[in-house]
């Protein structure tokens, strides 16, 4: 009998392997994965879900605008907008509200600052789409409605940069088809999305003893692996029979260097936000939180109960830290009130709802207070991840921000009208819209395309030149060929291109 | 055809159930003939006539005089059709807490405050429809699911090791090796009792001198300890215990 019992010298030895390198302990992982960049762009995914409207937003229109269509239009008295250079294309809402919808929950707007802050990064172009399904519409927002292959942009972007990175593609929001799979099943498996359910727990379960009750030293835990995996596992008459199955054989390769190397880069250490505090006491279980914990949580203070703040908070943390190429966020379709918050008479406290029913879908029992704060909210998170991104530097000299894109994608339009001179009203949905991109890699202070001020009808550009062309509408296929040139992906001609959208 | 299907169920079943080695025959799981209807290798063919051809380990076991000891010790014939769903989080807690016999609500936290099946749930295969909007299991096994398997597996195992090392007389796992002598005889016993608590089995000679073993591998700090705990973890963690 061959005697295969597994050392711990031996086991020892292949963690060392594993840790050697210049790369955090992911040698293992970059030697796997061939046609990794070195040069990695970011793609951060923020989905605006149930339908941002664009003229909600930065192409807002004015009555004065409107004319004689304003009674009946969606558009705003001058006095909501911010009052911002006049070299700014865009426009923001600033107003206070009573509520939002039906809900009695008191808020402000404050999108003039976050303009002024980022229209240099920021770029809008017009887009008509091609579904008022809420998944499907989704769906097609990070596949061009399948413009390459049925790839999603996050797989796209995993693909091409992912490869040194431990988990390329991290999706962070839930119960969304903005994190649906691609139709793409060639790609590696590594680049489709890993999905976080608990971004402030999470990090936990990147190491299999540390921090548990019972923990052991990481040369035991080895030793005990290798042992199963290598030995009982394999010989196991189980195994010799079942280790066809799909989900066996899946099982088996997620095991192994890969896992291994997870522990090895001590992302444990570098991901866990949450403070050294009840309920969490990370320091009783030989844990601390991350170096940059407090920084990201003075960014996303409600991360405690506001689900967007959380994700906002590791999503930073997984570009920081090498760890993802693209992280997927976003508002779910769930009320969030801060915990303790009464439902009593008289109203809610101001800010202390993070998400209406429904998010931007709540449009349909109030249109213009939920865009109103959806929007914000937003623009809110944006600029959280964009100071702190402004603030790491990636090498000589050049930020992480500098090689980010921030795609805020949405479902569709809503519909334009509203009853003569409503204040709240409500909408349905609308394939006529438009996007907005926050990076310093696409043409900045933009608008690609246009509004007609007396309809609400976007119209497109030409995709080279970005001279608006009133006769055009713009097509997901050719707003996601423009994204990858952003990302400097390219499709040997798959795509087309889209110069006007590139810095 | 409905009998056909019936056949290749109950044979499926008996392959998948009937697997545990009797120590002394090194691991046959069974005789020789329920193996061969076990993996359905053949399309459903009964235990009643047997040809050399069906399986593998059985064409080998014949040697030159045509004598036939039976399958090789360990060898199991691929499933044709294997057909195997892993457990899902809570599943997998509710067994460990079983086999241990540790209530299910101290079984394993995170914190201190947060079930770990709870908190790892998605990753381990189970949805959240109210909280999440997650309807299906997620397509894709996540890369972190083994890891916070080894979390649970980890803390269930060092839980189950410190009270039966805390008090010996009322030990449920490890009793020969918790009473302070940790010899390879009485490793050997708390190896066979670990199997058939886990995975409702005998262990064969092999597994039982391997995981003996790795008592040699282990910091000779509270050694015994360690190495109940890792023994268990071992086996809780297996391919075995995660899938049915």
């Amino acid at each position: 009998m061959v005697n295969s019992k597994i050392s711990r010298r031996r086991a020892l030895a292949s963690l060392g392997a594993i840790s050697a390198g210049g790369f955090a302990g992911l040698t293992g992982i970059r030697a796997s994965r061939a046609g990794g960049a070195e040069d990695p762009r970011f793609l951060i995914v923020l989905c605006a879900s149930g339908g941002a409207s664009i003229i909600d937003g930065p192409l807002a229109i004015s009555e004065v605008d409107a004319g004689a269509a304003a009674p009946t239009l969606n558009c705003f008295p001058e006095v909501v907008f911010g009052n911002l250079d006049p070299s700014i294309p865009f426009r923001a809402i600033d107003a206070s509200l009573g509520a939002v919808g039906p809900i009695p929950v008191p808020f402000t707007t404050g999108q003039q600052a976050f303009i002024e802050s980022h229209h240099q990064d920021m770029l809008v172009a017009t887009l008509t789409s091609t579904s008022v399904n809420h998944q499907v519409a989704q769906s097609r927002a990070v596949t061009g409605n399948s413009a390459w292959r049925g790839r999603t942009i996050q797989e796209a972007v995993a693909n091409q940069y992912g490869a040194a990175f431990p988990l390329p593609n991290v999706h962070l929001a839930t119960g969304t088809a903005f994190t649906q799979r691609g139709a793409d099943s060639s790609l590696p498996a590594w680049a489709y999305g890993e999905q976080v359910a608990s971004p402030a727990l999470w990090p936990l379960a990147l190491d299999g003893s540390r921090g548990t009750s019972h923990p052991v030293d990481s040369d035991v835990l080895a030793t005990a692996r290798a042992l199963r995996n290598d030995v009982l596992d394999v010989e196991s008459q189980f195994n010799q029979a079942f280790a066809g199955a799909d989900g066996v054989r899946n099982w088996t390769g997620l095991r192994g260097s890969s896992q291994a190397a997870i522990e090895q880069a001590e992302l444990i250490d570098k991901l866990l936000f949450v403070p050294d505090a009840a309920p969490y006491n990370l320091g009783a279980r030989g844990l601390s939180p991350s170096p940059d914990a407090e920084l990201v949580r003075a960014a996303f203070p409600n991360y405690d109960w506001d689900p967007l703040h959380a994700q906002a908070a590791l999503a930073f943390l997984l570009i920081k830290n090498r760890v993802s190429v693209t992280v997927t966020l976003g508002n779910g379709f769930d009320l969030v009130l801060e915990d303790g918050t009464s439902l009593g008479g008289g109203g809610l406290p101001e800010g202390s709802m993070a998400n209406p029913p429904i998010g931007f879908d709540f449009s349909h029992q109030g249109h213009r207070s939920t865009q109103a704060f959806m929007w914000s909210r937003i623009y809110e998170v944006a600029g959280g991840l964009i100071t702190l991104l402004q603030g790491e530097e990636w090498r000589d000299g050049e930020s992480l921000w500098d090689r980010t894109m921030i795609y805020v994608a949405t479902d569709f339009g809503r519909s334009k009208g509203r009853p003569s001179n409503a204040g709240e009203w409500g909408t349905g949905h609308d394939l006529n819209n438009g996007i907005v991109l926050l990076s310093p890699m696409v043409s900045g202070n933009t608008v690609l395309g246009g509004v007609n001020a007396t309809t609400g009808m976007t119209h497109g550009f030409d995709p080279g030149t970005g001279e608006v062309d009133e006769g055009r509408e713009m097509t997901e296929e050719e707003i996601f060929g423009g994204m990858l040139g952003v990302m400097g992906i390219d499709t040997n001609g798959e795509t087309d291109s889209m110069p006007a959208m590139e810095a | 055809m409905f009998l056909d299907s019936r056949l290749t169920l109950v044979a499926l079943c008996c392959g998948a159930l009937a697997l545990p080695a009797c120590r002394g025959g090194g691991g046959g799981g069974g005789s020789s003939d329920t193996e061969t209807a076990g993996t359905d290798s053949t399309g459903g063919t009964t235990d009643t006539n047997p040809t050399a051809s069906e399986t593998e380990g059985e064409a080998e076991s014949q040697d030159e005089t045509g004598n036939d000891d039976g399958p090789d010790p360990g060898t199991q014939a691929p499933s044709a059709r294997p057909r195997v769903k892993f457990k899902t989080a809570q599943r997998y807690a509710t067994d460990l807490s079983n086999a241990l016999e540790i209530p299910r609500e101290s079984l394993c936290t995170e914190l201190d405050d947060f079930d770990c099946a709870a908190v790892h749930r998605i990753a381990l295969g189970e949805v959240d429809a109210f909280g999440l909007r997650l309807f299906e299991p997620l397509e894709n096994m996540p890369l972190t699911a083994p890891i916070a398997v080894d979390r649970i597996g980890l803390t269930a195992c060092g839980e189950r090791a410190q009270r039966d090392f805390d008090a010996p007389g009322q030990a449920v796992s490890f009793s020969e090796v918790a009473s302070g002598d940790a010899s390879a005889s009485n490793r050997d016993a708390v190896v066979e009792r670990l199997y058939r608590q886990l995975l409702l089995r005998e262990a064969t000679d092999r597994e039982v001198e391997q995981v003996t073993a790795m008592y040699d591998d282990l910091p000779s700090s509270n050694q015994a300890q360690t190495w109940a705990q890792m023994a268990c973890f071992v086996i809780a963690t297996s391919t075995e215990a995660l899938f049915y």
